[in-house]
Parts: structure tokens; C-alpha cells; sequence
């Protein structure tokens, strides 16, 4: 095992690397997307229900079937690395945007018409109260969409996108246990890492007695 | 009117307001309140009243008629500008648990850009007026309180850039009864040198005498009955006695009892 490991260490840090980046470019983006559209949401409650609907799809359609889907799409289809981008936002979507809509809607009504009393506009409300009473929600909701993203992203190797997939499929396709694990063991760290670490800024923006209904 | 000759600073015209599926909660209500004086909007759940003081800082419009701001109808204001001169105080839920005591206070002031110092220092005037030790309340959050030492923030809050108008909606409704007393007796001292224009809306016939100078009482959208606080009990219109009555089976002692103890 030391030696295969003394072997293989760089692949795996560089695989690793490349784990991280699809994970966190594919975050990052549908943070982008989804806090904004989970914002939307409360303003315009109507679209709430098919919005989420189709969220809620996009995240039932098996990740190897979207990863196929994805293939002959023009420019897409070109880059490895931009399918896989592609589909971990599509899969993180739904978390991210039903705990910002719900954080938001579950603040007491109480305090958004206060707020809305003692003259604050739209932007102040959403700002100074909205956002920091719904913040450990909206966080909640990144962790679960962080953790099913790093192990998603590893069935990216199968279109050729890297990450620690690779390892795996190797592994299977060769039936070495160890090449295997040594995909699968550290995609498994850093799915705790970023659970941890979400977990502990969640905690610090938690508001204390936050006001809920 | 036995109101002097002040002019007033809130004029309800003829407001009405139904609901989007027809139901009428205000039904061409007309009132005058004069400028510096309390007036107690008194009635039961459902009555009204809370909609009627939400016609004041335009949280929700008429349907028809106009209400007017020392002459200004409201629907003429924006109402974010117009929400930020004017004081208001809901029960202790108002608070915002994320800011400190001394940030709550301030916040209009904060949204109105004042500079910090002064906002600090403003609100831990106002603290003080209220009764609570700035030292000792202003970097706490609003969990770390009492239910009545929060309306006193509360209060606080509404003070905090001298509006001259100050909404109330049920004010002391969720404080137990000593509390309640407690938090009356600390309004009424801090408004007697005030010379604010009050809007106090309650269902509590004892808080309405105690604080107010005027009584209206509001029945299904209307106003059934408009007193001077002093001459509401001895009323003989039904509705009067009918709530008068309800009341005093309801907390126990008579009302005529409770007045002359702390009329002072």
C-alpha cells in the first residue's frame, strides 16, 4: 500500500485539485444563480411552485443519463470540463434556491412588516433583515448542495472530465480495490471538509432566537 | 368636537377599505385627531382598527375617501419617506432579534443616514428615558429581555428621530397585566411632555381611559362611538355599554373601580 500510494501521490493531489475546481466553479455558479433566484421567489410568490418544480426535476434525472444529455450540445459538448460544470449546478440548484425562498419566507411576519413600517425600502428589508435572518438557511442549503456536488463530480470522469472519478473508474474497470479507494477515500474527505467547514460558518451567522415563526 | 382649536393632524375622510374578496373592514369612516392629543381606537378583533391605523402610514390604501397628514393626503407622500416620520409600536414581536438593543433603537435614524455617533448617542438618550440603563441593555440583543423591558425598546425606537405622530397597535398586548400597568404609567409620563400625536389602537378599555383624552370605539368598520375618555363610561349608547360591560366581566373588577385608583 506505501508504495502504491508513494506512486500515485501526485495524481491523486493533482486529481483532487481538479475535484475541487469542478465542484467549486459549478458552486459558485449556481450560488450565483440560485440566493438571486430563491430572492425572486419571495417577491413574486406565484412562480415559486413551478420554479422549484423544475428544479426539483433537474435533480431527478440520473447524473450519468445528464452528463450523456450534455455531450452533443455545441459548445458544451467540447469541453469535458463544461458538461460536468453544468450539471453539478444543475444538481445543486434545488437546495440552494428552496432554503433561500423558504429562510426568507420563514421569517416572522411580524418582523417584515416592521421593518416595512419604520420605513425601509425593498433593498434595505432584503439587506439589513432578510438576508441576515435567513442567512444560516441559505448556508444549509450550500452545504447539502456542496456535499451532493463532491460526489456527483466524480461520476464527471466518466465523460472524460477528470477529478477523482478517474481513480474510480480505473479502479472498476481494472478491478484494483486499491485504485478504487484511492478515488473514493479522498472524494469522501473532502465531502466531510466542506460539510464541516459550511457547517461551522452556518453556526457563526446562526442569529440567536432568530425570529421565526 | 370638544377638541381645541389645533388643528388636525391626522383627518380621515370618508375612508373605506374592502378587501380584495369584497369584505368592507372600514366603511366610510370619517375622524379628525388634533395635533398633540391621544386618541384610543378601541373595538374588538375584526373591528377595523388596526386597518385604520394602517391607512396612516400607507402600509395599506384606501379603497375610496383620503386620509390626511397635517393636511397633506397621504397617498401623496412616498411611502418609505413618509413611514420614516412616523413613530410606530406593535407588540414585542417588533424587535429585530439580530440587531443589539442599541442598533434597534437607532435604526430609523440609521436610515436616514444620520452619522453613528450621534445615533449612539441618541439611542442611549432614549434608553435612558425609558428606563433602562444604556451600560447595561444598549449591547445586548433583544432574547437577552423581558417582554416589558422590549417595549420599552420598542418605544424607544419609535422616539428615536422625534416624529410627531405615533402609531400604536396594541402596544402592551402580549404583557402580562402588572407589566402592562407598568409600561402604561412609563408612556404616559414620557408623552405627557411630549406633545405627540397618538394613534393608539387597543382592545383594552382600561389602557384606552388611562392614556387617551379621547375614545373612539369602532364596530364593523364604523365608528360607533366617539368620547372624551372621562365621559365614556357614563355613556348610555348600547354599544358603549355593551363593550363596557363585556370588559368588565372580563378582567375582573369593574372598570369604574379601576379608573378613579389610577386616574392621577
Amino acid at each position: 500500500m506505501g508504495s502504491f500510494l508513494a506512486a500515485h501521490a501526485s495524481e491523486i493531489w493533482t486529481l483532487t485539485l481538479e475535484h475541487l475546481w469542478l465542484t467549486g466553479s459549478a458552486m459558485l455558479i449556481a450560488a450565483a444563480i440560485g440566493i438571486p433566484t430563491g430572492i425572486l421567489l419571495t417577491r413574486y410568490t406565484g412562480w415559486a411552485k413551478p420554479v422549484l418544480g423544475v428544479a426539483n426535476v433537474l435533480q431527478t434525472i440520473p447524473s450519468l443519463a445528464l452528463f450523456g444529455f450534455l455531450l452533443p450540445l455545441p459548445w458544451l459538448g467540447e469541453s469535458a470540463a463544461r458538461i460536468a460544470i453544468v450539471a453539478l449546478t444543475a444538481y445543486a440548484l434545488l437546495p440552494i434556491i428552496r432554503n433561500t425562498y423558504a429562510g426568507i419566507q420563514g421569517i416572522d411576519r411580524a418582523i417584515s412588516d416592521v421593518a416595512k413600517a419604520i420605513g425601509m425600502s425593498g433593498m434595505q428589508r432584503l439587506v439589513k433583515v432578510e438576508l441576515p435572518l435567513a442567512a444560516a438557511f441559505i448556508l444549509a442549503g450550500l452545504r447539502t448542495a456542496t456535499v451532493i456536488c463532491v460526489g456527483i463530480a466524480t461520476i464527471a470522469a466518466a465523460v472524460g472530465a477528470g477529478g477523482l472519478g478517474e481513480f474510480i473508474f480505473r479502479g472498476v474497470a481494472s478491478v484494483d480495490n486499491r485504485l478504487v479507494l484511492a478515488g473514493a477515500l479522498p472524494a469522501a474527505t473532502l465531502a466531510l471538509a466542506a460539510d464541516g467547514l459550511l457547517g461551522l460558518v452556518e453556526r457563526w451567522v446562526r442569529v440567536p432566537s432568530a425570529g421565526r415563526s | 368636537m370638544p377638541d381645541g382649536p389645533s388643528k388636525p393632524a391626522i383627518d380621515f375622510r370618508e375612508v373605506v377599505f374592502a378587501t380584495p374578496q369584497g369584505r368592507v373592514l372600514l366603511d366610510h369612516l370619517s375622524l379628525s385627531v388634533a395635533a398633540g392629543t391621544t386618541v384610543a381606537v378601541l373595538g374588538r378583533s375584526g373591528s377595523g382598527k388596526t386597518t385604520l391605523l394602517r391607512t396612516v402610514n400607507r402600509m395599506i390604501d384606501p379603497t375610496s375617501g383620503s386620509v390626511l397628514m397635517e393636511g397633506k393626503p397621504v397617498v401623496e407622500s412616498d411611502p418609505v419617506a413618509l413611514r420614516r416620520g412616523i413613530g410606530y409600536v406593535v407588540q414585542e414581536t417588533g424587535l429585530f432579534p439580530h440587531f443589539r438593543i442599541e442598533r434597534n433603537v437607532g435604526i430609523v435614524l440609521e436610515l436616514q443616514g444620520r452619522p453613528k455617533n450621534e445615533i449612539v448617542a441618541r439611542s442611549r438618550e432614549l434608553l435612558t428615558k425609558v428606563g433602562l440603563d444604556p451600560e447595561k441593555f444598549a449591547r445586548r440583543y433583544p432574547h437577552q429581555l423581558s417582554g416589558g423591558q422590549r417595549q420599552r425598546v420598542g418605544l424607544a425606537r419609535a422616539l428615536a428621530s422625534d416624529p410627531p405622530v405615533l402609531l400604536m397597535d396594541e402596544p402592551f398586548g402580549a404583557l402580562d397585566p402588572l407589566t402592562r400597568a407598568e409600561m402604561q404609567d412609563v408612556l404616559r409620563e414620557l408623552m405627557a411632555g411630549l406633545k405627540k400625536t397618538v394613534l393608539l389602537v387597543t382592545h383594552d378599555l382600561d389602557e384606552a381611559i388611562y392614556l387617551a383624552s379621547r375614545i373612539v370605539l369602532i364596530e364593523d368598520g364604523r365608528i360607533a362611538a366617539d368620547l372624551p375618555s372621562e365621559e365614556f363610561l357614563k355613556s348610555t349608547l348600547p354599544s358603549v355599554a355593551a363593550y363596557a360591560q363585556a370588559f368588565d366581566r372580563g378582567v375582573g373588577g369593574p372598570s369604574a373601580n379601576v379608573l378613579p385608583k389610577r386616574s392621577s
